[in-house]
Order: C-alpha cells, then structure tokens, then sequence
C-alpha cells in the first residue's frame, strides 16, 4: 500500500520537499499542474528531481476529456501535432490505440516513470461506444514500453455510471482483462459522500478487482477514500486542494484557470473533517475540548500547541496545513500494509467509529463540521457501506487474499 | 440425413479405411450429427465415428474449431480423436470423426442410477475443474458444461465431452453480435451467455455451470430448473439468479459458500481461477 502526491498547481516545490521528507511516497505527475508559462520540459525536470531523491514517478495523460481546451494540456506530444481537438467520432478504433500507445511511449522516454498509466476517458454512462474506447485504449497502450514494468488502466467514472446496472458488467470485464491494474478516478457526487450505496459499489468493485490479481491504484481521493485501502487497494493519490481531492472533470474546460485565494484550514486526524482557525479557538476555549483534536505531529504543532489558532495563523502556512494532510493519510496508507484483506476492513471499520464518535462528541459541546468536514449521514453512509459489504463479501474478505 | 445416404457417407469413409468397420446402428445423434460405434479390425480397437453435415459457413467453423480444440487437449478428462475425414455425398459437405469410444455412461444417465454420496459428489466436482483448468490453460471456455456432457467411466473416471459450442478466447467469436441469446444449454448457461455479451465469456462462465452441476449432485435437482414449467421460466431464473435463496446440501461449509460464489450473476464476484476452487475441494478430500 503506498501513498501518492497528486500533483496539483503550485506542488512542484512541495513535490521535492515531501519526496525529502517522505521517502517512500511515490507522485503522480499531470500536465493540468503545469502553469501554461512554463514549458513542459518542466515536468521531465521536475520527474528526474523526484527520482533522483529516490521516489516513484507515474504520470496521468489527462485525457478525460478529448475536447479540452486547455492549451497546457494539449500541447503534450501525445496528443495531435496539430492541436486539433479529439472528435468522439474520429477516435473508435485505430486512433484511440495510437494515441493511447503515444501516451505511454511519453511515459518512457522523456519521464522515465516506473509504471504507466494507459488514458482514459472519462464517461457518466457506461454505452457500447465507451467500452470500446476502453478497449481500444488498452490494446493500444498495453504492454507498447517496457513489458517489465506495469501497466495501469485508468478508469474514469460517473456517479451514474457506477449506480447504473452496468456497472457489475463492466467491473466483470474489468476483472477479466490482461492488464496489470487500474488508475481509478471518480467524479464523486459530493466532496464527502452521504450514499451508501454508490460507497458499496466502489467497495464491491474493488475486491472484485483485487481478488483477481489486479493492482489499483485510487487517484484524486480525499479522507472518506481511506475506506477502499480496505477492500485493498493498492495506491492512494491525494494532492493540495480539493480539485486534486476530489475529480471533476469540468476543470479540464476552464478558459482560463485562476487559483482562488484560499482560506486556512487544519484538518483534524481524529474527526477526519477540515476546521477554519476561528472554529479552532472557539472549541480551544476549553481545556477539555482542546485535547480532542488531534494527534500532534510535526507539522500540526504550531496550531494545536496554541490556545488561540487564529494568533499563530501567520505560521500555520498552507504548506504546513497540506503537509498534515498528506501525513496523516500516508500513515494509515502504511500501517494497512502488512495486512490481510478482512484485517483491512475491520481497521476501516473500526478507524471510521472512532472518527464518527469523536465527531459525536465534538458536536455535544456546540463544535461544528464545516463543509469539508464529515457529516453524520456522511459517517452513516460510510459505515453502512462497509457493514454491508463485510456481511455481503465475508466468504471473499476471509478467504482469499 | 437418409439412411441411404449415411449407408453411402460410411461407405466413403471404409472404402478409405477398410480396416474400419461401422455398426450402422445410430446410438446418438444431436443436431446436424449422428454417431456410430465403430472397430479396428486390424487391432480390436472400438471407436466411435461421428458424421457431421456441414450446411453453413458456421458449422463447418465450429467443427473445425471443436476438432482443433480438441487436437490441442491432450489429457484423460477428454476423448481423444483418431481421425478427421472429409466427404460429399449428394452434392452436400459431411465431415466424419473417428474418436475415442468412452465405456461408460453420461452423468445424467448415472445420477438417475444412483444415489450419490457427498464424497463421490465432491470427487467429480473436483474432477470437473480439473478438466476445466486444462480447457481454460489453452484459452478455451467450453460454454456447455452439463450432466449430459460429463461421461463416468467404467472405471470411474470422468470425462468431459462436446465442444461443439466451446469458445477460444483468442480468436473471433462466431456468434453474431446480433443474436438475442449465446449458443448454451438453457438451465446451466451463465447470464452472460444468455445476455450473449461476448466481453464477460470467460472461466468464469464455466464456473457457473459447473457450480448448477455441482449443486445438482449435491442437491439431487437442478436449481435453475426447479419449479420451473418451461424453458422461458427457467430463462428467467438465471437472470435472477442472485435472487434464488439456495442451500447445497454439503457438511463443509466451506465448499457451500464456494457454490454459491460460482452462482452468481455477478461475473466479477465468480471465482478467479480453478486453483481456488480446488484449494476448497481438496482440502475436503
């Protein structure tokens, strides 16, 4: 189980300081990060920079949406030489097979990574002429650089799709397929998810995937998609803000992309929610109420040492606040590693009733989850999804591994 | 198929091979195919001559397919073919098969016959995925794993015949894309071989059927066929499949769950390979 730095904008220095720091993190490297200013040899640099600390470099195509008009993006060589926009019609067949065996040729010749990830396109609807891009994509990408290394087909998905009836079919084609693994990105209905049953789904299709020997790797997740490292997957990708924490591939539309200014927040370990530092001074009034955030770490310190985070606020940086998260996420990435499938489950199980009860707990003395923060539905839908699926899926989570 | 003109398509084939005799008895026949005991003067050996008419482009392919397959399943779980002749009688295309004659009978016929315990039941639950490993180690799906299709041997042994609808997963279906329903055995066809959605044909598959046969000796009854008054009925109980509050009458709780794993509409949540079925059944025997 590893943990990934989604690269999102203005990560590139963060990038290296955390491949410092965190040795065993890997990075997933995409073109929409990139500043349109900068040239895209920037990214081969910044690739050989992470790897000479040491780490594990992919890189996302971005081809979720072939009719982008984000220039940054379409100027990466495995997209036309003209800058032409992809037409849905010119792409069935032979094209998306060039294409997506351009894409992976990139990969290997001006990054270097250590895996490959084939593009996708994403879709809400699972139709005939998806599945046969899909299909396409992977006959062209699979196996067309070095057969030693992985190879990752992206998976780029709907709420519909998944709650669609579908689905079960296209995860059964899935689990069926030759390649090495999947790179799965969801657009998800909400940045904290309260259904159930679009959580079962991902779940219910992931052991599926799993159990048949397939690596896959979770990309753009937040806290709520520390759930799927039960059901075992392989890699978890998580960036700064929350166009890197959530999918949305309405941002590969933008006419002109400008970065919002935004405001600090602490995310707390033990509620698993995102708290402004005015919520935080409120609730520190109080001893008892204070020692409920938490755990300390090294990068959360200077806050939680502070009776009054807003008058620390000038050194809580936002690159302290992404390095919480990341921390904090990549330490139960690891600690998941050496166990087997149902121990994995029941530690999510368990892990999400305690971060439900501290939340409980908080709520009673007046403290409030703002909108990045767990809600009660949202800890209901999450619990219930992974209840059903231990009671649905026992003979599996026991058995095989 | 005239008796007149088989006398004639045998004559064909001896004329050819005068050491072959035919007892021109018919002791099966099923489609376009009628089959025939037949004997090696020259060394006793005893066969049986399949004839084949070939009116179509499709089932002269799937002839063929069935002929090379089993040319490339070399293995006790399978008959063995001895000779492939081509003729034409009449103006119309027969293709004649001299194959291994298996002394035994089908397990329907043996199922009918006797009361079987649940070690004998688990032993040719095993010797069926065993048979399938080998069929799915070539890149086969064999698509119509029935009682009727499974012969016991005299010595016990078990056979698995008729891959007249088997799939090789490397080559190109022959099954229009258009057909409302895959080539099957309605009752033991997975759902995505009634669905006939080519993508999802795979082991898996296999497993399915081999799960109703599995659960039949078990049970004494078909599940998918129980209760049911005709063919669209049943039909319809597959595609419902997940609905069907089953038990399989087996002590090993294990090799329950097992079953019903492989009864699944779902063709992800099915076994992954034969190796872990077998760890189930094995660690039984």
């Amino acid at each position: 189980m590893k943990f990934y730095l989604q690269q999102g904008s203005g990560m590139l220095q963060l990038n290296e300081e955390y491949a410092q720091e965190e040795p065993d993190v890997g990075f997933i490297l995409s073109p929409r990060a990139l500043n349109k200013n900068t040239g895209i040899e920037r990214i081969k640099k910044h690739a050989n920079e992470l790897k000479s600390k040491g780490a594990e470099v992919l890189f996302d195509p971005q081809f979720y949406e072939p009719r982008t008009n984000l220039s940054k993006i379409l100027r990466f060589p495995y997209f036309n030489d003209d800058s032409e926009v992809y037409m849905t019609q010119d792409f069935l067949g032979a094209s998306a097979k060039t294409f997506a065996e351009k894409a992976i040729m990139y990969q290997e010749h001006e990054l270097g990574v250590s895996s490959y990830i084939i593009p996708g396109i994403y879709t809400n609807s699972l139709s005939e002429d998806w599945l046969e891009l899909f299909d396409n994509m992977l006959c062209g990408g699979n196996n067309s650089g070095d057969t030693d290394k992985l190879y990752f087909q992206t998976i780029a998905l709907g709420k519909d799709a998944i709650l669609s009836d579908h689905f079960d079919d296209f995860i059964g084609q899935c689990v069926l397929s030759a390649v090495d693994g999947y790179y799965i990105v969801l657009k998800k209905p909400s940045y904290i998810i309260d259904d159930p049953l679009y959580l079962y789904k991902v779940l219910d299709a992931i052991i599926s995937i799993k159990l048949s020997g397939k690596k896959i790797i979770m990309g753009y997740g937040n806290q709520q998609d520390i759930m799927f490292t039960g059901a075992g997957i392989d890699g978890l990708a998580t960036g700064n803000y929350q166009n890197v924490r959530s999918f949305d591939p309405d941002i590969f539309f933008e006419a002109e992309e400008t970065i919002k200014k935004k405001s600090k927040w602490y995310f707390d370990e033990n509620t698993f929610s995102e708290y402004k530092l005015p919520q935080l001074d409120l609730a520190f009034r109080r001893r008892d109420l204070k020692d409920k955030f938490g755990p300390k770490n090294s990068y959360n310190e200077v806050l939680l040492n502070s009776d009054r985070p807003t008058s620390v606020a000038i050194n809580w940086s936002e690159k302290l606040s992404f390095k919480n998260y990341f921390s904090i996420l990549n330490n139960i990435c690891v600690s998941q590693k050496d166990r087997t499938l149902s121990e994995k489950m029941n530690f999510i199980k368990e892990l999400f009733q305690d971060k439900k009860k501290n939340v409980e707990e908080l709520s009673s003395f007046g403290v409030r989850i703002e909108d990045k923060g767990f809600s009660n539905d949202a800890f209901e839908a999450t619990l219930g999804a992974i209840d059903s699926i231990i009671s649905d899926r026992k003979f599996d989570l026991e058995s095989f591994n | 198929m005239g008796v007149c003109k088989v006398d004639k398509i045998i004559a064909k084939y001896t004329i050819k091979n005068p050491n072959i005799t035919v007892d021109e008895t018919m002791f099966d026949s099923g489609g376009m195919k009628k089959v025939y005991y037949a004997k090696d003067i020259n060394n006793n050996n005893h066969y049986v001559l399949k004839i084949v008419e070939i009116n179509d482009d499709n089932s002269e392919k799937r002839t063929r397919r069935e002929l090379t397959i089993l040319d490339s399943l070399k293995s006790e779980y399978f008959p063995e073919i001895y000779d492939v002749f081509d003729c034409q009688v009449d103006g119309k295309n027969y293709v004649i098969i001299l194959e291994q004659r298996i002394y035994g009978i089908n397990l329907r016929s043996y199922m009918k016959e006797n009361k079987i315990p649940e070690a004998e039941a688990i032993d040719f639950c095993t010797h069926i995925i065993k048979a399938l490993k080998i069929i799915h180690t070539e890149g086969l799906v064999h698509r119509d794993v029935k009682p009727e299709n499974i012969m016991i041997t005299d010595t016990k042994e078990l056979v698995l015949l008729d891959f007249g609808i088997a799939r090789d997963l490397t080559d190109t279906s022959i099954t229009s894309d258009l057909s409302p329903y895959g080539p099957m055995t309605i009752g033991y066809a997975a759902p995505e071989q009634i669905k006939n959605n080519k993508r999802l044909i795979s082991a898996r598959t296999d497993f399915f059927s081999w799960a109703i046969v599995s659960a039949e000796l078990l049970n004494g009854e078909n599940p998918l066929k129980e209760g049911c008054q005709n063919q669209s009925e049943v039909l319809q109980k597959t595609l419902k499949v997940n609905e069907l509050n089953l038990d399989i009458n087996v002590s090993d709780n294990n090799i329950k769950k097992l079953i019903k794993k492989n009864l699944q509409y779902e063709v992800h949540k099915r076994s992954n390979n034969e190796e872990e079925i077998l760890r189930f059944l094995e660690v039984e025997k």
